[in-house]
């Protein structure tokens, strides 16, 4: 059996599309076991590791592959490889179709250089990644998958770098691109980046807002400030009893001025009731 | 309230008390109580177990105590979660600080031996 690697990478270039104009293939016949799992990082959740394995006898196939949360806003890229392995006596075409599902009111946009093996799939809210490869008799191989497209909340198309605001960086990106035909930037698409698409970018300038959490809502209770933010965990424990089997700190970062108050903000959420 | 898992596998979940689902409860009768799950190595009824509560403000130790605190007497200590109807899968121990003088910022740091054999025999340490 040989073991071999091929490259199937790709960067993001100028030129795009707006994914809504790129179909997609259907399902393919036999189907994978996916597990997908969040994986933490200091600052929480922060991408899904998927596995996803097929066999069938003499045939099997084996993709793992990461990429951000479905509610990323950004540079959102697909890294991972997909691995086939051909037992029968003759060589097969072998395929797999992967998805990658974006949360209600984002949407990517594809460059033009993965619209062969990378589509979107507005009904169901997929990213579809294709890939394809010839695989010889008794033969093992390797394909790396890699890919990035730009994620952008529906409805704020003008936000060119994906930064969450419609702002004067997202100008400068459209005026860079003036006299071009480059879709990514032909927000009226009419075939030209002109004043036609920096009129609709002024148009749709970002607004501010914010919001704190009322820890002292419901009335009551001691704190000097009542809209402080919650407090981080900064204690360490007493080195003393570092032999201790279970050590858990608990921090009060919003005061219980209710009989039964919601506490929340870090895993697990629980609740401190008075009681 | 912030709970933070720092060593071993239990966790904290919510009961369901008269007062409604709460994993932490400051009770007038001068106790204050968080309830816990089993962990993968630990199971949590164990009348066996040891802890020690200490409470820190301002990064000062307000007080510590400890399932057989030698120099506390009554209930003035720790009770392990038993499985018994009183107390659960929950830790309870006495008040350090009421309830109606809570601040925010104010810590709890729970520290539990699974058997006696990994407990500290020296209580209260010598903090020198």
């Amino acid at each position: 059996m040989m073991l071999r690697s091929l490259a199937l990478a790709a960067v993001l270039t100028g030129s795009s599309a707006f994914a809504q104009d790129i179909d997609c293939p259907p399902r393919m016949p036999k189907p994978l076991t996916t597990t997908r799992v969040p994986q933490l990082s200091g600052e929480g959740l922060e991408s899904i590791l998927t596995v996803s394995e097929g066999d069938v006898g003499d045939r099997q196939v084996v993709a793992v592959y990461e990429r951000p949360m479905s509610d990323y806003i950004g540079p959102f890229g697909l890294d991972g490889s997909v691995e086939w392995t051909n037992n029968t006596t003759v060589a097969r075409r072998m395929s797999i179709r992967l998805i990658v599902q974006l949360s209600d009111g984002i949407i990517p946009i594809i460059p033009e250089i993965h619209s062969g093996e990378v589509c979107w799939e507005p009904s169901t809210k997929r990213i579809i990644t294709v890939v394809e490869q010839v695989v010889a008799a008794g033969e093992t191989i390797e394909v790396p998958v890699m890919w990035e497209v730009v994620t952008r909340l529906e409805g704020q198309l003008a936000d060119f770098n994906g930064d969450g605001w419609v702002d004067e960086l997202d100008q400068t990106l459209l005026i860079n691109a003036l006299g071009t035909d480059n879709p990514l930037y032909d927000l009226n698409k009419d075939g030209i980046v002109d004043m036609m698409d920096m009129e609709i970018i002024f148009q749709a300038i970002s607004d501010s807002w914010n919001d704190q959490i009322e820890a002292n809502a419901g009335g009551g209770g001691v704190e000097e400030n009542p809209i402080d933010p919650p407090v981080e965990i900064t204690e360490e424990f007493n080195p003393l009893w570092e032999s201790a089997d279970e050590i858990i700190i608990l921090t009060m970062n919003e005061l219980p001025n209710d009989d039964v108050r919601g506490g929340h903000f870090i895993i697990p959420k629980v609740d401190w009731r008075l009681i | 309230m912030a709970v933070d898992l720092v060593k071993g596998d239990l966790g904290v979940e919510d009961d369901t008390g008269s007062g409604g689902a709460a994993a932490i409860s400051a009770s007038t009768y001068g106790y204050q109580s968080v309830n816990l799950s089993d962990g993968e190595n630990w199971i949590i009824e164990n009348p066996n177990s040891r802890w020690v509560v200490e409470m820190y403000r301002d990064g000062e130790l307000v007080g510590t105590l400890a399932t057989d605190s030698g120099n506390v007497g009554g209930n003035a200590r720790v009770q392990p979660p038993d499985g018994s109807s009183q107390y659960g899968d929950g830790i309870w121990w006495s008040t350090l600080i009421k309830q109606d003088e809570f601040r925010v910022g104010d810590v709890w740091i729970l520290y539990g031996w699974n058997d006696m054999g990994n407990f500290i025999t020296a209580y209260p340490p010598n903090r020198t």
